[in-house]
């Protein structure tokens, strides 16, 4: 009887996994001691998509604690990756994201040294022998991880991964992604279904949902040690057959008429064209091997940045707002592919 | 019909005046009745039927041997010698669950008193036959929406929970409900009478700006052993009832003895969830030994309940697994026990009633490995309260005593505290508190009684102190009655009110020890109409004016804001025909509206705007059918403005909107009720079926927000409920 006595929540059309809308989705700076610089960086996630064709509007500052974080603060710098100097007592970072008139704040209690969280430096992904829609046992936490995952990034809609993020023993992992649903099973380790707001009640399907659209999806994964330690890793999973791409690290970006990888460390001078369906707003169209060692121009200068940027081009400039992707089109940069995304171990 | 049987000695014969009186509080007169007097042999040697007094005067010389019969009364004799007057006491021929106390027979200082009516307690669809549930039905008692954790405030005439005060025998006690008013704290089948005091109640009362209830257990001794067990969906109990001792004139026995308990059961019939690794179990008892009877009498009592549960911190079902494993429990456990003695002695022209008592409340919850929040008090108490009646004059005196050891000890458990708020309010204030607070209270009262023909005026005063405060409160209170026959009672009242915060919002850290004295200035203008005895009419206006009401964020400790004023009307009719039919309803319009530092209005937290409800119920050959109807304007609650990220944490802290800002949806519901009872040799069955009915747009329960507080949704609550219930009686 008390189960028809108790109340029951209505479930909301999103929850912390989602990276939709414009939301502030991951803070992170370095441990540091008073009077030492450091660069600060957050990961923005606006309509849904880890890049901007407007980036937000980023702006610093640092107050005593959390609840004068939520009062105007004096700013300290401006912009995606500022250098800012650790105050001694005032140790709370403020952050806030502008973008559409709308505002978005954060804050992040300075670590101490010797601190030491690192984001998670792979990924361990896998499709899961789970039915499109299990039931019973299968949602049941213990049995699904007896389940052993199979090879690759790619799930038809509905199928379901398991990823497992690189990080010491004891780092909790919290994974967001840009589409999907997610049920964290271990410090480090989830499932995630193609499928968007599956619900679940104890071991029932509450809500089938709805199967996601077959496409590329970003994950970000923000691991989060002490108060105030927390770092931020980003990388792609597949709805339907991987389109052909490159890795730029744990990133995925898609590309067409690359010449066939070889070896590590050799680079690639490509032409990059927007497109909105990409993980960072861009793909890659052909291109030439280059040496990385040769390459002064790198042709990254060139892109709309704030603060500019140089160097082989990162996916992650676009996730943090540094970049837009708007004005690209045709540029030629230097890229270093991998040949798989980096593995958690 | 009755049978009287005297032992007829023709000799020496006097005239022997019998009043026929009803067991019960009020100790009515039986007229009817019929009286027959016995002869040797026990035939019928004379017979007289009770006049509107209910008095029969008989012949009888020597000893006398009467048998009495009235209907719906038991059957009873008595026996004695000489002539005289004598009262004879009739006993309800069925063991009666609760008394009826007809508002307006009893005049007292109080300008408005609602008393719950034994056949609406039984009878009302919707309240599982507990006469306290229906209190929250009672005119200018907030409307809550039931199952849901806020559903046992009581919130009367737009006052707070802390406001009010409750009474069981004249001893305090610390809450009035089981886990989400599910039942109350005390067997409804040991009340006799129940009584609502909403507002500019007399000085009887003191240490409340809100309402007084007070319930009173049976006083009129049993004749013979009778009980009843019974079961519904929440809980099973019994409860017997018995005189013992060696009889005396009369047959009677000087004492008797009652006892009942009652437990919740779903944690026997199956495992718990996820959700409630241990589902609410509560119960409640009581016992008591008593001599005398409802006029001149004493006994002692034990009593008590308990509520425990233990549920996870969170919503399970919005969480991950691993999340889910990593959240902890909250243990929750809350309960009285209580020891009193009382005493009465009434009669037409004074009354005296004392009660001492002694009890113990302790509430704790624990988080696990976090720590938890524990709470013990000690309370012992007296209070006196005496009345003398002349046929213009009269006079009210009394005094209160409480003396309170109160431990209180809370640990930081973090964020997490804010969680279980609703089981640990301590825990979500974030402040470790180890202390003792030791307290005295006090308060001494008198109100005069002046009958003026039409007119009684009730001036009173009564006087506070409290070891926590450096003050004296004096507070005047004066009541008017203006009686146009005996079917109209125009009446007004006024008083000053004033009272100390709870003994927990005193401890620093989690509270704060120089939290003010609330007060408040109360008046209030009535009408009452009865129409051809059946029925009654009842308009009630009222205006309270307060200072330093407090206020109690979750968050941090209660503070006071400097005014508030809540203003209101009730409407309430009913109509019976006793074991009938019987219908009422009831409208209650008001607005409470608190004023911060800045003299901006705030909602209090009881300013529903506008509630009501009917209810109808006809009992026929056995059968009781009945259905009730209420309505109420939403509660306000406090929106989230958004949040910003704990990017250290990975959670979100909310951005409080404007106080009280927001609202629930409108509450309906209906309830529907049908009962059959079958009469067999000695005992009787009743089976109860009802049905519950709340429209989908009604359903909400309370807010929640999403994981980052830019959506607000409703916790939901079920839409259709049956029950089912059994009693029987012996």
């Amino acid at each position: 009887m008390w189960p028809l006595l108790l109340g029951c929540q209505e479930p909301f059309g999103t929850d912390r996994h989602d990276l939709v809308g414009f939301r502030l989705a991951a803070v992170q700076a370095p441990a540091v001691a008073a009077g030492t610089p450091f660069v600060p960086r957050a990961a923005v996630i606006v309509d849904g998509r880890a890049w901007a064709t407007e980036p937000a509007v980023l702006t610093w500052g640092f107050v005593a604690d959390e609840d004068a974080a939520l009062e105007p603060f004096e700013v300290a710098a401006t912009g995606a990756a500022p250098t800012l100097v650790a105050p001694e007592t005032t140790r709370t970072l403020v952050v806030s994201a502008t973008h559409g008139g709308v505002e978005r704040r954060a804050f992040l209690t300075l670590a101490a040294p010797p601190g030491g969280v690192r984001a998670p430096t792979g990924f361990d992904v896998g499709p899961l022998p789970l039915p499109k829609a299990p039931t019973g046992e299968q949602l049941v936490r213990d049995a699904r991880l007896a389940l052993v995952p199979g090879e690759g990034r790619a799930v038809e809609r509905r199928g379901w991964l398991r990823l497992v993020a690189g990080v010491p023993e004891g780092v909790l992992v919290r994974f967001m992604a840009t589409a999907g649903t997610f049920l964290e099973l271990e410090a480090a380790v989830t499932d995630w279904t193609a499928t968007d707001d599956l619900h679940l009640d104890e071991d029932e399907v509450d809500d089938p949902g709805t199967p996601i659209p077959r496409g590329t999806v970003t994950v970000l994964a923000l691991a989060v040690a002490d108060v105030g330690e927390t770092a931020f890793t980003a990388t792609e999973v597949f709805v339907g057959p991987a389109p052909d791409g490159v890795w730029l690290g744990s990133r995925f970006v898609p590309a067409t008429g690359l010449p066939a990888f070889t070896e590590p460390g050799l680079g690639v001078r490509t032409v990059l064209r927007e497109d909105a369906e990409a993980p960072s707003g861009l793909r890659l169209e052909g291109g030439t091997r280059v040496d990385p060692a040769t390459v002064t121009d790198w042709g990254t200068p060139d892109l709309s940045c704030d603060p500019a940027v140089d160097g082989p081009l990162d996916p992650d400039w676009f996730l943090t707002q540094r970049c837009s992707p708007a004005g690209a089109d045709g540029l030629e940069v230097v890229v270093v592919p991998s040949p798989t995304p980096p593995g958690a171990r | 019909m009755v049978t009287v049987t005297l032992l007829a000695q023709l000799a020496y014969a006097d005239d022997l005046v019998v009043t026929l009186r009803a067991e019960g509080l009020d100790g009515s007169v039986v007229p009817g009745a019929v009286v027959t007097l016995l002869g040797p042999g026990g035939e019928s040697a004379a017979e007289q039927v009770a006049d509107p007094s209910g008095r029969a005067t008989l012949d009888v010389t020597g000893a006398w041997h009467l048998s009495v019969t009235a209907d719906g009364f038991r059957p009873t004799e008595a026996r004695g010698t000489g002539g005289g007057e004598r009262v004879v006491w009739l006993e309800p021929g069925k063991p009666a669950v609760l008394e009826v106390v007809v508002e307006g027979l009893k005049v007292t200082a109080d300008a408005t008193r609602y008393a719950v009516d034994g056949e609406q307690a039984v009878e009302t669809p919707g309240t599982l036959e507990d006469a306290v549930r229906l209190v929250q039905a009672l005119p200018g008692v907030t409307v809550q929406r039931e199952y849901s954790p806020s559903s046992g405030d009581l919130s009367v005439r737009g006052s707070t929970t802390g406001d009010s005060r409750y009474f069981l025998d004249g001893i305090e006690i610390p809450y009035l409900y089981h886990y989400n008013q599910y039942a109350s704290v005390f067997p409804a089948t040991q009340i006799a009478s129940l009584e609502l005091f909403p507002s500019t109640f007399s000085a009887r009362y003191g240490d409340s700006v809100g309402a007084v209830i007070e319930a009173r257990s049976h006083e009129a001794p049993p004749t013979e052993l009778h009980g009843s067990a019974h079961v519904n969906f929440v809980m099973a109990g019994g409860d017997v009832t018995a005189p013992f001792g060696r009889p005396g004139v009369g047959g009677k026995r000087p004492w008797w003895f009652s006892a009942a308990a009652r437990r919740s059961y779903q944690d026997l019939a199956g495992e718990g969830s996820l959700q409630y690794p241990l589902w609410p179990v509560f119960g409640d008892f009581v016992a008591r030994a008593e001599r005398g009877n409802d006029r001149h009498g004493t006994g002692v009592f034990v009593f008590g309940a308990s509520d425990r549960w233990t549920r996870a911190a969170g919503e399970l079902d919005t969480l991950d697994p691993y999340e889910a494993t990593a959240i902890p429990a909250v243990d929750h456990r809350q309960g009285f026990e209580g020891v009193g003695v009382r005493t009465r002695s009434v009669t037409d022209a004074r009354s005296v009633r004392a009660a001492v008592g002694l009890v113990h409340h302790a509430r704790g919850a624990e988080l696990a490995d976090l720590g938890g929040e524990r709470l013990s008090q000690w309370t012992a108490s007296s209070r006196t309260d005496a009345t003398w009646r002349a046929d213009r004059t009269g006079f009210d005196a009394g005094w209160e005593l409480v003396a309170r050891r109160v431990a209180y000890q809370v640990d930081d458990v973090g964020p997490a505290g804010l969680r279980v708020a609703e089981e640990g309010p301590g825990l979500a204030r974030g402040v470790a508190v180890d202390d003792t607070l030791l307290r005295a209270q006090g308060g001494v009262y008198g109100t005069a009684h002046f009958q003026a023909g039409d007119f009684r005026l009730m001036p009173g005063v009564r006087v506070s102190a409290d070891s926590t405060a450096a003050e004296l409160p004096v507070d005047p209170r004066a009541a008017v009655r203006w009686t146009l026959g005996d079917q109209t009672v125009f009446k007004a009242a006024a008083g000053h009110y004033s009272q100390r915060p709870d003994s927990e919002q005193l401890f620093p850290g989690t509270g704060d020890p120089d939290l003010p004295t609330t007060k408040s200035d109360q008046v209030s203008l009535g009408w009452e109409q009865t129409v051809a005895g059946r029925l009654e009419l009842g308009v009630e206006t009222y205006h309270k004016a307060l200072r330093d009401p407090l206020l109690f964020p979750i968050d941090r400790p209660a503070y006071a804001v400097p005014s508030g004023r809540a203003t209101g009307a009730e409407l309430i009719t009913r109509y019976r025909i006793r074991e009938l039919v019987f219908l009422w309803g009831w409208l209650a319009v008001q607005q409470t509206v608190l004023q911060d530092e800045a003299g901006e209005p705030i909602p209090g937290d009881g300013d529903q705007r506008l509630a009501g409800g009917a209810v109808v119920s006809f009992d026929t050959r056995g059968w009781n059918v009945g259905a009730r109807y209420r309505f109420a304007s939403g509660l306000p609650f406090t929106p989230l403005d958004g949040s910003v990220y704990d990017a250290g944490r990975d959670s979100w802290v909310p951005v409080v909107g404007d106080l009280n800002s927001d609202r629930l949806p409108v509450y309906h519901k209906v309830d529907l009720r049908a009962a059959k009872t079958w009469d067999l040799r000695g005992w009787s069955l009743t089976l109860t079926t009802e049905l519950w009915l709340v429209p989908k747009s009604s359903a909400a329960l309370y807010p929640i927000w999403n994981y980052d507080y830019t959506e607000q949704g409703f916790v939901v609550g079920p839409t259709l409920l049956p029950l089912l219930g059994a009693r029987v009686r012996f």
